[in-house]
């Protein structure tokens, strides 16, 4: 559950009844999510909800990759350790796992739209793409493994890459009307 | 016999094919949604594959990860259940083109049957009685003329339709127009098709339908009759019961009769029903043809002690059928309750979450088909159905006491059900004589709560 949820300090009415009638729903959807930490931002006004979280000891990165793989598959796994992303690339089809071969070993900078490896389904070559610049840490399916949806392939850590540009959920701003 | 079989569906039903399989001694290969990892037919299965997110479309319904995850797995056949792709003819001859054969009818028998205009008139050709009925609709001219002919009420109907989708009643002229429109923008909506149709609308008739089964080889027979006029407002069965109380024998042999000569004017082989609407004064007429194994079809399996779904299996191998007709007899009644995740009081909206304790009926005559367990998720982008409460006895006053019984035994914690509702309606008077019609349900939930135990 949220453990703190930072409003911008207003009083008036309508933050109040923003926070009565939206907060309690988003905190509740938020709880079941894996993110540590979400910013919303909507025409009433801000809020930022942090997640309590137990530290965990700090690893070597590719055992902190392995060890989220074990529980459930998800897209998009933070971790409160020093501002790590790792972001894990799964199959969107059902078929056989081959890695380009040489393409990439771990610890190394792929680019933008490298294509790391294939998955072959009902006798085509589905290409899986870096989907943009990242660091590879570890290829986690093996070649001529059967894959199937949302099946970990790579896991690859975006944040070392050039950095995208932020979202706009910064800065906080006050309520409007 | 097959090897291994892939079962593309879920919920109860992937579990029911999965029992068949095993007990025939073919391994099972599941597929799964990822809302869906701990589902029971999951755990049931030799092998399972994720095959796509949760929303249906891109998961049950994805063609192609089916298709990749049976050339994977090196299944011989593929079964796909009701719903989903069961009744999609395109789907059939893919599996037959990829070399898996289709538990099923034949595509070309999907196809006929599955477009209702041409379904129609073939039984039509065939002596089969239908529902006087208008034809595709072009012009409200053409539908202003087919009504005064026919007299109203009239039901307006999407020629792809199904589920009560696409479908309104007409009850005067100055209406009609007003009906085709929302009529073929749901249809639309629903099916890419806006194309529609128009039938007189029977008042009072009672659904029957009569179940088939056909081997590859040209024999046909029925398997009695099931009467399933206990339905949700928007046409959806909720009960059902073999054989049909009150039913005149020599009305109960014609509709046999009529469904074997259908099946067979359709070519048609593996298990299917044909559903007619019979009226008050004994005329029946033939509404449509489901080419698949159905819900309630445990009901028919109860009371004529013949395994359907394995009977499905075995012919879909090219093993003959083996049954014949003047072996089929009826022993008892059955009633089956379909227990859904739905909040009734609230226009049966479907209902979501994790269920708390669930204790199912046993004992006795009472079989239960389902998939869910105590803490199990009822997932919200599937269809609402948790069980299939199944009663059978040596009459029909001793079936409905013991599913009274069983429905009594009945806890699901976590989610609205429809378990209190089938209470009222065995308890109701009409059920029990035996009396009601398709919308006697919705008439009937209309009236003060004063009804029942």
């Amino acid at each position: 559950m949220p453990e703190n949820i930072d409003g911008n300090g207003s009083t008036d009415a309508s933050f109040s009844r923003f926070v009565s009638e939206r907060v309690a729903p988003l905190a509740k959807a938020f709880a079941s999510t894996p993110l540590a930490e979400l910013r919303v931002r909507t025409s009433e006004g801000s809020i930022r909800l942090v997640k309590a979280v137990d530290a965990p000891a700090p690893e070597r990165a590719p055992a902190v990759a392995k060890a989220l793989l074990r529980g459930s598959k998800q897209h998009l796994m933070p971790t409160v350790e020093s501002g790590h992303q790792y972001d894990v690339i799964s199959a969107d089809v059902v078929g056989i796992f081959s890695p380009v071969a040489g393409a990439s070993s771990a610890g190394e900078r792929v680019g933008e739209d490298t294509v790391l490896g294939y998955i072959e389904a009902l006798k085509l070559k589905h290409p899986v793409r870096s989907g943009g610049p990242c660091v590879l840490i570890a290829q986690v399916a093996e070649d001529g493994q059967a894959v199937d949806f949302g099946e970990p392939l790579f896991v690859v850590d975006r944040a070392e890459a050039p950095k995208a540009p932020e979202p706009i959920l910064e800065p906080l701003e006050p309520p409007r009307l | 016999m097959f090897d291994k079989v892939l079962i593309a569906n879920r919920g109860e039903i992937a579990v029911r094919v999965i029992r068949a399989c095993r007990e025939l001694g073919v391994r099972t290969v599941a597929i799964f949604s990822d809302a869906e990892r701990d589902a029971l037919h999951v755990r049931l299965a030799d092998e399972a594959f994720c095959v796509g997110p949760p929303p249906a479309a891109r998961s049950y319904l994805n063609v192609p990860n089916i298709i990749s995850a049976a050339e994977i797995t090196g299944v011989d056949a593929i079964h796909p259940g009701y719903g989903f792709l069961s009744e999609n003819a395109g789907f059939a001859e893919i599996c037959a083109s990829h070399g898996f054969k289709f538990i099923g009818p034949p595509a070309a028998a999907i196809a006929l049957m599955g477009d209702k205009a041409s379904a129609k008139r073939r039984m039509q050709e065939a002596g089969v009685p239908v529902v006087p009925g208008s034809g595709i609709i072009e012009t409200d001219e053409q539908a202003k003329r087919f009504c005064a002919e026919a007299g109203y009420p009239v039901l307006i109907k999407a020629t792809a339709g199904g589920g009560g989708k696409g479908m309104r009643i007409v009850g005067r002229e100055t209406d009609l127009g007003a009906g085709l429109a929302a009529a073929r923008g749901e249809a639309q909506a629903a099916f890419a098709d806006g194309r529609v149709y128009i039938e007189k609308l029977l008042e009072h008739p009672r659904h029957i339908e009569v179940q088939v089964l056909a081997d590859e080889f040209g024999h046909v027979i029925h398997v009695g009759e099931r009467d399933c006029s206990i339905q949700k407002p928007g046409h959806q069965k909720l009960l059902e019961e073999s054989p049909a109380p009150n039913l005149d024998p020599e009305v109960r042999a014609q509709l046999c009769a009529a469904a074997v000569k259908a099946a067979r004017a359709a070519d048609y082989a593996n298990a299917g029903t044909l559903e007619f609407l019979v009226a008050p004064d004994n005329q029946f007429y033939f509404m449509e043809m489901n080419t698949r194994i159905q819900v309630e079809h445990p009901v028919t399996e109860s009371v004529y002690g013949i395994d359907l779904v394995r009977w499905q299996v075995r012919i879909a191998s090219g093993e003959r059928l083996t049954v014949r007709q003047e072996d089929v007899r009826p022993r008892g009644h059955a009633i089956e309750c379909r227990i859904n995740a739905e909040d009734v009081d609230n226009g049966f909206r479907p209902v979501s979450g994790k269920l708390g304790t669930v204790l199912l009926p046993g004992g006795p005559g009472i079989r239960v088909d389902t998939h869910i367990y105590s803490g199990a998720e009822v997932p919200p982008f599937y269809d609402s159905m948790l069980a299939k409460i199944i009663a059978v006895d040596r009459d029909r006053p001793s079936a409905i006491a013991r599913m009274r019984r069983a429905l009594d035994e009945t806890e699901i914690h976590g989610v609205a059900t429809t378990v209190a509702l089938h209470e009222r309606i065995l308890a109701s008077e009409p059920f029990e004589a035996g009396h009601t019609y398709v919308t006697w349900l919705r008439e009937y939930l209309l009236q003060p709560a004063a009804v029942g135990g």
